[in-house]
């Protein structure tokens, strides 16, 4: 499989139908998988993929920095392409834009389990491929288990459940960073006229911080958890993500990132929405 | 926070709790509906503090929470019935947003009923004063909102 890969990567490199390829390399050392950005056809050899590759490779392509070395080839995982068709949904950038080298594990991150090659090359056919693969399998009654018991508790208990994770939080922001739809030149959080949010680790500034950076992925999150897994202070932002994504499709019967051509889920209505709350 | 606490009054230990409610309105229709049941002479609790915006559309969940970091117990938002919206389609956004956000208060722990969400028409003048009326009482019912504002007060370092 890795063979494939790193021929294909190749190709696109010699042909020029990309510039880069972003994918995975092995950090020296301990060989741990981080991203790697190959411009010479010689050096695809350093591509890597296995099942411990889960970080979200579409962050890359909204930074000015990574553009600037030209069109690109991406290693794209199933989340990796769903973030993929909300950037190209959101006018992030153009589905013609990109060479996708879809790759799939069995069970990522879980060693030993065997990778592929995705069948399909546009956006349009990997989407296709990853909905067959992943929707309806997200939102199960056993991933949605959290979400159901905090609900389950009463409104003091949920506070102070909240209150007792968002004070851990140091704001550093690495939940943003990794995140690929977190795309924003400036944050909400960092501006100061009006401040929105209060900028130092304190209560408020943090349950803000936590309230706007799930809204603000509501009806975009592909739930990659690439924010969880950055969380240095293991605060579960899955679980914030996973409710709110619940919501979009029992409302709206919209699930983000099968189809890059719909309209997004919170920037369309339909004039039949449901308003039993509105008096 | 100091200038919320005069303008509340001090109050006597055992007096009724006045909660203070921000109400976003859109200029076209509730703004229109609160104007008209002022001058039909209609009464409604003064707890309600009024802000004018152009549109629902407007009312970015944020005013929600920087009405409740400035010291509201509870807040209404209310703007044009679906089919009426000045801007057409303003408001049919603005209850996508309010679905998902209500969802999420709910989900951190924050009452309901702390956030209301109503249409009022320009025709409404007794709806707008009824709802007033109504909000208050489920704030009052509440309580003052001292878990959100421990935690500001927590960032600011203010004393109330």
């Amino acid at each position: 499989m890795i063979d494939q890969l790193r021929q294909r990567a190749r190709e696109l490199l010699e042909t020029g139908q990309a510039a880069v390829v972003i994918g995975y390399g092995e950090r020296a050392g301990d060989g741990r998988p981080v991203p790697l950005f190959v411009t010479q056809p010689a050096e695809t050899a350093r591509l890597v993929f296995t099942p411990a590759c889960v970080d979200n490779l579409a962050r890359y392509l909204t930074r000015k920095d990574v553009q600037a070395l030209g069109r690109p080839a991406l290693v794209a995982t199933p989340p990796t392409i769903k973030a993929v068709a909300v950037l190209v949904q959101e006018n992030q950038l153009a589905a013609d834009g990109l060479v996708l080298i879809g790759v799939c594990c069995e069970a990522p991150g879980t060693a030993g389990t065997a990778c592929a090659l995705l069948a399909g090359a546009t956006l349009a056919e990997l989407e296709a491929e990853v909905a067959g693969r992943l929707r309806g399998q997200e939102l199960t009654e056993a991933a949605l288990a959290r979400v159901a018991a905090l609900e389950a508790q009463s409104a003091d208990e949920r506070w102070a459940f909240w209150e007792a994770e968002f004070a851990r939080c140091i704001r550093c922001y690495a939940c943003r960073q990794a995140c690929p739809l977190c795309y924003c030149e400036q944050c909400i959080v960092e501006k100061n006229q009006p401040q929105w949010v209060p900028s130092s680790p304190h209560p408020l500034g943090n349950t803000l911080f936590h309230f706007y950076r799930a809204f603000h992925l509501a009806g975009r999150c592909v739930l990659c958890d690439a924010c969880a897994e950055a969380c240095p202070m293991d605060i579960p932002l899955g679980l914030l993500n996973r409710k709110l994504a619940r919501e979009v499709r029992d409302n709206f019967a919209y699930e983000a990132g099968y189809d890059h051509t719909a309209p997004p889920a919170m920037a369309s209505y339909r004039s039949s929405d449901q308003e039993a709350f509105i008096r | 926070m100091a200038v919320l606490d005069q303008a509340a009054g001090a109050p006597a230990p055992d007096a009724v709790f006045e909660p203070r409610i921000t109400a976003f309105v859109c200029n076209w229709c509730t703004y229109a509906g609160a104007d008209l049941a002022g001058t039909s002479r209609l009464k409604y609790p003064a707890n309600i503090r009024v802000i004018k915006l152009t549109c629902t559309g407007r009312i970015a969940p944020g005013f929600i929470l920087k009405a409740f970091q400035e010291g509201a117990d509870g807040v209404l938002v209310s703007g044009c019935h679906p089919g009426d919206c000045h801007y057409t389609s303003g408001n049919y956004y603005a209850r996508r947003r309010w679905t998902i956000f209500r969802q999420l208060l709910d989900f951190a722990g924050i009452d309901s009923r702390r956030v209301q969400f109503s249409w009022v028409s320009a025709a409404e003048g007794r709806k707008w004063s009824e709802l007033v009326g109504r909000v208050t009482e489920d704030v009052r019912a509440l309580g003052p909102f001292s878990a959100f504002h421990a935690i500001t007060r927590s960032c600011t370092g203010s004393e109330e």
